[in-house]
């Protein structure tokens, strides 16, 4: 008779591929993983009741043909660490959630699954707000020592990931696939970067599993349950931020939204949550810190700059919102050639950045 | 009896000289014309005889041979019919004078007689001119571009009869009136203007720095943000067509048969936008008739390519080669033709696949994928010919009231011709015209960077992730907006300006 703990009992179990979630946890009520594959036949009246004896054989002959010694080589040589509920390491967070996943395949730093932090998500075809929005509130929030929770997604989540690493804090990304498939296949380089500064992958699937259309709202539950709170910059109504927010209302977390455009289709879920809930309304990311009783300190200004008239102009305009070149003109009174010459030199020294279509924004 | 006629036929755009020898003998009625005649000379046959008896003469019944001399190159076209038909008259004795020879003959007829336009008499002319053939007599609806010519004597007439009776001498003509070229440039305004575009300060400023150093330029935007518009005025801010430029762009046009005969003269700046299904002999040129592309007859003007990543990438490579030596050589079977090529490529493009990415009234519904892979559509040694990329966006003027009056293209030409006169003289021993046009010799001597620019290229690098191939065209575009600034030397602002006109560099690089 082999034993097993229950790590290893899980990642036997993840590799049976009918065994999903429901009938894990079913799985798991009868018996703790590790005791029930080490006696798997004096279980298995109970075991077949649950999965039928057609994947009850499967099981047993992955237990027969030693399939473990393979799967922790491949989370070897990956670098990624298994984390069941057992672990002392999984994060008591995590737990208090319904269909808690069971076991967790991590890369990167382990310790952010127990740091205080909140999570990050929002629409993938972000308007220029969203976005702006998301680097100011996670820069705070980075800045105030808080890890950013985001599902990796582009839009909102990138712009989450990044703002955090951007501002020196840390950031944790749960996808829907396993931890060896980068996808969207363009944020390769981000995953590098995230991995390379001190952040963190999670998965609660297996290496080489697809990024499934079903794994997704799973998935989610994880990104809503890892943190003590979720921040929701800019959400379509139809969309998988709809239900990250639905499984934070059932986890019982703290959900902060900031009012947007009414007019701005990425952004009608947005309002629509806000009227239905609106105790979330936050207008800065003090407002979300203060609620969360995270202290924070007074923000740093940036370094200062001379600048002249036709500068300060600019600035002017653009904290009240992101402005054309036409509108600059106007404003400023100069030539094209010479606004080009005073925006050029704004940019390179980080005040403003130029958008899509020739509009400026701040920095 | 025999009679000799003189014609001219083209070869690319150099004519050169064809006697039409024409035999009639009694035995088989009939006619064949020999010496390498193309379809269409042979197809004039029937022409001939409808035209010769509508026009109340008599078509031979006897044996005809007309020998095309020399014998040895390909004729082709229907401009050889009126000296057919001359050469049947004289030989059958129904002209009277020898004054015939005295003639270049040109023109196409039609059945009842009458005498049509033909395609390229201007580069026929030229060439005849050249080679001491002074005296013409082609059709009256040719007669606008002859008069561009100078030391020919060239008689214009409507009809068969009307040429036969001037030749015997029953009636009396006055040879076409030469005209100026200077006269016929004050009435030739273009049909837009810069004044009617509204708004894009950006793109105004970018076309005008284009223009002014030859600089090829492309224009990104969404769809109704006025990128053909804009690419429509560049003509009207280029410089005067000098007349041996109009002239080269007229030998083109006739030939290629799109010349305007109530003008006579091309004196507007070609704009051609070749559709992007264009196959590439309609672009470069070539096909049965070795006909001039798209990129000659945009020669000395602007050829703009709409949309251009939904052009064939082959398509697009195509193009390298005249953009590099302003001209094509065309193959036909028996030689080779030379077409000039010189153009200002204007190109455009969405910004990505669906049109609306960075639009503030629609949504995009691509993915950075999508829009990666649409933008590297777009081939980089293509791309590398290109000195400006600029966005063009779709802000409705109302927007931000302007309070100044917009300036008209004849205001911004002045700025654009003077920058041209900076160069010309700058370049006056060098074999060049405009900044864009500096090889990396050129660019050393004529554009020294101090320190601060260097270090401000090098920042600018760094911080927008510029491609190295990216500085010559930054630099050459410094020195144009430089020339525009009347500055001998380049200096930070120039440079800082050239930057904000790489978009697409920028675009991509994120
Ligand atoms: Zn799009």
């Amino acid at each position: 008779m082999t034993e097993f703990n229950d790590t290893e009992a899980l990642l036997l179990l993840n590799t049976i591929d009918g065994i999903r979630l429901k009938r894990r946890h079913a799985l798991l009520a009868i018996a703790r993983p590790g005791e029930l594959l080490t006696r798997i036949d004096y279980y298995r009246e109970k075991i077949v009741g649950i999965i039928g004896s057609d994947l009850f054989e499967k099981l047993k002959d992955a237990l027969r043909r030693n399939l473990l010694d393979r799967e922790k080589d491949d989370l070897y040589k990956h670098g990624i660490t298994a984390i069941s509920v057992y672990d002392a390491r999984y994060p008591e967070n995590l737990k208090e959630i319904y269909e808690f996943p069971a076991l967790l395949y991590c890369k990167g730093d382990i310790s952010l699954l127990k740091k205080r932090g909140i999570s990050v998500v929002g629409t993938r075809n972000a308007s220029r707000y969203g976005l702006n929005v998301t680097r100011d509130f996670v820069t705070e929030f980075s800045r105030a020592g808080l890890n950013v929770t985001s599902g990796f997604a582009r839009g909102i989540d990138t712009m989450a990931h990044k703002s955090a690493l951007d501002a020196e804090g840390s950031t944790t990304a749960v996808i829907a696939s396993g931890l060896d498939i980068c996808y969207p296949a363009e944020n390769r380089s981000l995953e590098d970067r995230i991995l390379k500064e001190g952040g963190l992958f999670v998965s609660e699937y297996r290496l080489g599993t697809a990024p499934a259309q079903f794994n997704f709202p799973e998935r989610n539950r994880i990104i809503s349950g890892l943190s003590e709170a979720l921040f929701v910059p800019e959400t379509r109504i139809k969309s998988g931020t709809m239900i990250t927010v639905n499984h934070a209302v059932e986890q019982g977390k703290d959900i902060f939204i900031v009012p947007a455009n009414i007019n701005q289709p990425s952004a009608e879920g947005s309002n629509l949550l806000l009227k239905q809930m609106q105790g979330a309304l936050v207008l800065s990311p003090d407002d979300v810190l203060d609620e969360m009783g995270v202290p924070h300190g007074v923000k740093e200004q940036k370094e200062t700059l001379q600048l002249n008239i036709y500068e300060m102009k600019i600035l002017e305009i653009l904290e009240k919102s992101e402005a054309h070149f036409e509108e600059l003109i106007a404003a400023t009174g100069l030539n094209a050639n010479e606004l080009q010459n005073v925006v050029f030199n704004m940019e390179m020294n980080d005040l403003i950045e130029r958008t899509s279509g020739n509009y400026f924004t701040l920095k | 009896m025999l009679s000799k006629v003189l014609c001219y036929a083209l070869s690319g755009i150099e004519g050169f000289d064809v006697d039409v020898e024409t035999d009639i003998s009694s035995g088989l009625t009939g006619i064949e014309i020999v010496g390498l005649a193309g379809t269409a000379v042979k197809e004039s046959k029937e022409r001939l005889r409808s035209a010769i008896k509508n026009s109340g003469f008599i078509y031979p019944a006897k044996k005809i041979t007309i020998n095309l001399a020399p014998a040895d190159t390909k004729k082709d076209g229907p401009s050889f019919d009126l000296a057919l038909a001359v050469g049947i008259l004289a030989a059958s004795e129904q002209i009277v004078t020898r004054e015939y020879k005295k003639y270049v003959f040109l023109g196409e007829l039609s059945l009842d007689g009458k005498l049509r336009a033909v395609c390229g008499v201007m580069p026929l002319l030229i060439s005849a001119v050249q080679q001491g053939y002074n005296r013409f007599i082609l059709p009256a609806d040719n007669a606008k571009e002859a008069a561009y010519i100078d030391g020919t004597e060239v008689y214009a007439c409507d009809r068969l009869s009307e040429v036969v009776d001037f030749i015997n001498g029953n009636v009396q003509l006055t040879p076409v009136r030469h005209t100026t070229y200077e006269s016929s440039l004050k009435n030739c305004p273009y049909d837009v203007d810069m004044s009617d575009i509204k708004g894009q300060t950006v793109a105004k400023r970018a076309v005008e720095i284009a223009v002014s150093g030859g600089h090829n330029i492309l224009l990104m935007g969404p769809p109704g943000a006025g990128k053909t518009m804009l690419a429509r005025c560049i003509p009207t801010i280029m410089p005067d067509m000098t007349f041996e430029e109009a002239i080269e762009v007229t030998k083109i046009h006739s030939i290629a048969g799109i010349l305007d005969g109530d003008t006579g003269i091309v004196t507007k700046r070609p704009f051609r936008t070749p559709h992007h299904t264009a196959t590439i002999p309609a672009l470069i040129g070539g096909g049965a008739k070795a006909m001039p592309g798209e990129v000659s007859l945009a020669h000395n003007g602007v050829l703009f390519l709409d949309e251009m990543p939904e052009y064939q990438r082959h398509t697009l490579e195509a193009l390298r080669q005249p953009l590099e030596d302003k001209k094509v050589t065309v193959s036909r079977v028996q030689r080779t033709v030379d077409y000039p090529a010189n153009f200002m490529l204007v190109a455009s493009m969405n910004p990505c696949p669906c049109g609306n990415y960075g639009s503030k009234t629609a949504e995009c519904k691509c993915t950075p994928r999508e829009i990666r892979n649409y933008l590297g559509k777009i081939s980089g040694p293509l791309l590398d010919r290109i000195d400006l990329q600029i966005e063009v966006d779709n802000v409705s003027y109302s927007e931000f009231t302007d309070r100044t009056a917009l300036e008209t293209s004849k205001d911004v030409k002045e700025r654009t011709d003077r920058a041209r006169e900076i160069q010309r003289l700058r370049f006056a021993d060098n074999g060049t015209i405009c900044n864009a046009q500096m090889t990396n010799a050129m660019i050393k001597k004529f554009c020294p960077l101090d320190d601060n620019c260097e270090r401000l290229l090098k920042r600018a690098f760094e911080k927008l992730n510029l491609s190295a191939r990216a500085t010559t065209r930054i630099i050459k575009v410094a020195r144009t907006i430089a020339d525009l600034d009347g500055q001998e030397n380049i200096s930070e602002k120039h440079i800082a300006e050239a930057i904000q006109y790489r978009s697409y560099d920028r675009k991509f690089n994120d």
